[in-house]
């Protein structure tokens, strides 16, 4: 539900604004207790990791048990809840996470994948979105078992690679290892979810500036230059997609990503469909080399814009990153985002969705 | 229709006119070639919409007609037959092709869904050799904008101007200007697609003979021999490239071009590797020093040169030098600095009909 929704059901509802900061506090502990149990821990969101224990049992007991003792503890030391899901794949740990919450341990075996999971709506499937679950109900699909049960060939046929990769699913085959390496950065990417809808292009711009802000001190900080600048929206109707393009040159700068992020929207969105997230993403990084090739266009004002953010980084670094804005910022709610922005990692939820995550 | 013809003239004709398909297209049509046979000549068509192509072979008709193949199919076909005489007819729809023992079956597309090339008024005809164009093509095609950020940079500007032919292509960074003088006295400034050009590069062939050049307000028609090449020009406004070339210099080297190519591909290697594509040059008196590094490596490289004025220090990215070192036709050549911010001219040394223009890497 969105806020908007809510307030007309409920008028008088007070909201309460997140703590992004603390989450994330919270978020690296829990990760450090999960660590104490295996080297093997993949984060996959700020609430959700994968922990493999295979070799472990000697140490702190079976499968179960060790989920227990993870959530007694995360209980003690954080007084907050946790469900696990035990299994044999990282793919029906995840689904047998979700069987039960907030706070139970979840088994999930591979013989019991019919009698567990096939029963399940077919949205509750990774990889099953919205518009995904609307053509497999076309085509009388309805559970989990119902996906299994078609012929991996119709489904390739009807959906391709995606096809195979659900009916794998479905059957509860999922061969991908837990990852505790940190995946060597991919892109550098931030997105945010609008207070309000945003309905035209200098609404979206601004919010874009904010992100690309944020994005090119991060670039920068990691001493990091990309040449591929992506950009996600959402609708209100929850309808997202991603786009990139190649420029010719590094950037580390918010000038530029700008500049491209905002070409990108306005050839891929018309203001008359609201929005409910943006994103901005930059990938194609390499060390930053620290020259710049001249361009006949446009020179003095990239120069300029250069020598202003890099200001502003010295200033942010002393006085803290809410010191200073851009100006352009200032006539919206748009500055109040900036600090949300700062903390909110681009991660899609949807580990197909080009650019993050990986099964 | 039926008509026999050799396979040499029609596999050459395929060839010409495949250049004009579209790969990726929503109309299947447009992958095809039309074939016309009319009284003693066939007529070969394939356009992607914006460029077009047309080329007619000899041959000896028997039966008028028309039909459109698959260019793909088609063409590797008549390549692989034997070099001899290739019948080929059409019936119903289906089009038999014939050679020697082989004999080839393909369904042909209804040859009224083809669309029928722009008709141009061949009026005002500029006329230069083949040999010449092809050669303003090579020496400015590869400074042509690779991205769309500019639309009007994938092109050529194609201008004459006070008895002259100019060339210019420019992508940002670099810009190259190429000019002959011609015997015109109407000017005319229009942007050709690069595509356009490489594909009429290829075409075209190190011969005197004459390439007729005529056009209207959207389009260029390119006729030599027995080919038509008709191309979409490029909407909107050059960039006034004349502001942009520098008369002035504080320093001048001459240079022995192979040296100078020789030795920034040597340093490119590491360049490359890191991915930079960085090169430093060094300039005082009798000197350049070329300098490259990168993770795994360094490269130091010496060349004598002439110099007039003061030294100075400057970074490029190699690729920009290689590219131009490569094509241009002079033993020497000069390079025209003014700060390490301002662009580097090349010129050649015996003549003054090409400028490169290329700026630095702010370090």
């Amino acid at each position: 539900m969105t806020i908007g929704d809510a307030k007309k059901l409920c008028p008088n509802l007070i909201f309460i604004k997140p703590h992004f900061k603390e989450y994330m506090k919270y978020s690296i502990k829990v990760m450090d207790i999960l660590k104490s149990f295996s080297p093997d821990v993949e984060i996959f969101s700020i609430d959700e990791a994968w922990v493999d224990v295979t070799g472990c049992e000697r140490l702190f007991g079976s499968g179960v048990e060790i989920a227990d003792k993870i959530r007694y503890r995360i209980r003690k030391e954080l007084n907050i809840t946790a469900s696990v899901g035990v299994s044999y794949c990282k793919l029906m740990a995840k689904m047998a996470s979700d069987l039960k919450k907030p706070d139970a341990t979840s088994v999930i075996n591979r013989e019991d994948v019919p009698k567990i999971v096939w029963p399940l709506p077919a949205e509750d499937l990774i990889g099953v979105g919205r518009k995904m679950k609307v053509k497999l109900n076309e085509m009388g699909i309805f559970t989990i078992g119902d996906i299994a049960n078609t012929p991996l060939k119709v489904l390739e046929q009807r959906f391709g690679k995606m096809g195979r990769y659900l009916w794998h699913f479905s059957n509860g085959i999922d061969n991908s290892k837990v990852s505790s390496a940190e995946d060597k950065a991919k892109g550098i990417g931030n997105s945010i979810t609008t207070p309000r809808d945003v309905k035209t292009y200098g609404e979206a711009g601004e919010v874009l500036m904010a992100l690309c802000e944020s994005v090119g001190k991060r670039l920068r900080d990691n001493g990091l230059e990309g040449n591929v600048i992506e950009i996600m929206i959402r609708t209100k109707e929850f309808i997202s997609f991603v786009r990139q393009r190649k420029i010719y040159n590094y950037t580390d700068t918010a000038f530029e990503i700008h500049n491209e992020a905002v070409k990108l929207l306005r050839e891929n969105w018309n203001e008359d469909i609201p929005l409910r997230l943006l994103g901005v993403r930059v990938t194609g990084l390499r060390p930053s080399e620290g020259f710049k090739q001249m361009s006949f266009f446009e020179e003095e004002k990239r120069i300029k814009n250069e020598r202003i953010e890099r200001c502003m980084d010295i200033i942010r670094e002393k006085y803290g990153y809410n010191s200073v804005y851009r100006a352009s910022l200032m006539v919206n709610e748009v500055k109040s985002l900036i600090n949300i922005v700062s903390d909110d990692e681009w991660k899609p939820m949807n580990p197909f969705n080009k650019g993050g995550g990986n099964l | 229709m039926w008509f026999t013809c050799e396979k040499e003239l029609l596999e050459n004709a395929i060839n010409t006119v495949q250049r004009a398909t579209s790969n990726k297209t929503t109309y299947q049509i447009l992958e095809g070639i039309l074939i016309k046979a009319i009284d003693n000549k066939v007529v070969l068509t394939a356009t992607d919409l914006d460029l077009g192509i047309e080329t007619y072979i000899k041959a000896n008709v028997n039966k008028n007609g028309a039909i459109v193949v698959n260019s793909k199919l088609f063409g590797e076909f008549i390549r692989k037959l034997p070099n001899d005489i290739i019948m080929i007819e059409v019936k119903d729809n289906n089009v038999f092709i014939k050679c020697n023992k082989s004999e080839f079956v393909i369904v042909g597309n209804n040859p009224d869904e083809f669309p029928s090339l722009p008709s141009i008024n061949e009026n005002t005809m500029y006329e230069i050799s083949q040999d010449l164009l092809r050669n303003m093509i090579r020496q400015t095609i590869f400074a042509i904008a690779q991205d769309e950020t500019r639309p009007i940079l994938t092109g050529i500007l194609f201008e004459i101007k006070d008895g002259m032919l100019n060339f210019v292509a420019l992508d940002g960074y670099r810009l190259a200007l190429k000019s002959e003088s011609i015997e015109s006295s109407q000017n005319i400034s229009a942007v050709i697609p690069g595509k356009t050009l490489s594909e009429i590069s290829k075409i075209l062939e190190p011969s005197d003979d004459i390439v007729k050049i005529t056009f209207t307000p959207n389009h260029i028609l390119f006729t030599f021999e027995n080919t038509k090449i008709i191309s979409r020009l490029l909407d909107g406004e050059f960039i006034n490239y004349r502001q942009i070339v520098p008369d002035e210099y504080k320093l001048r080297v001459k240079v022995s071009k192979n040296e100078l190519l020789d030795s920034i591909e040597r340093a490119s290697l590491l360049a490359r590797e890191g991915k930079t594509n960085l090169i430093k040059f060094e300039i005082s008196d009798d000197k350049m020093v070329i300098t490259s590094n990168s993770q795994i490596g360094k490269v130091y490289e010496e060349i004598e040169i002439e110099l007039e004025g003061e030294g100075i220090k400057i970074a490029f990215n190699s690729k920009y030098f290689v590219d131009v070192l490569r094509i241009i036709d002079s033993e020497e050549i000069y390079l025209e600095f003014s700060t390490s911010v301002s662009p580097c001219v090349v010129k050649k040394c015996d003549s003054n009909n090409y400028i490169y223009l290329v700026l630095p890497v702010r370090l």
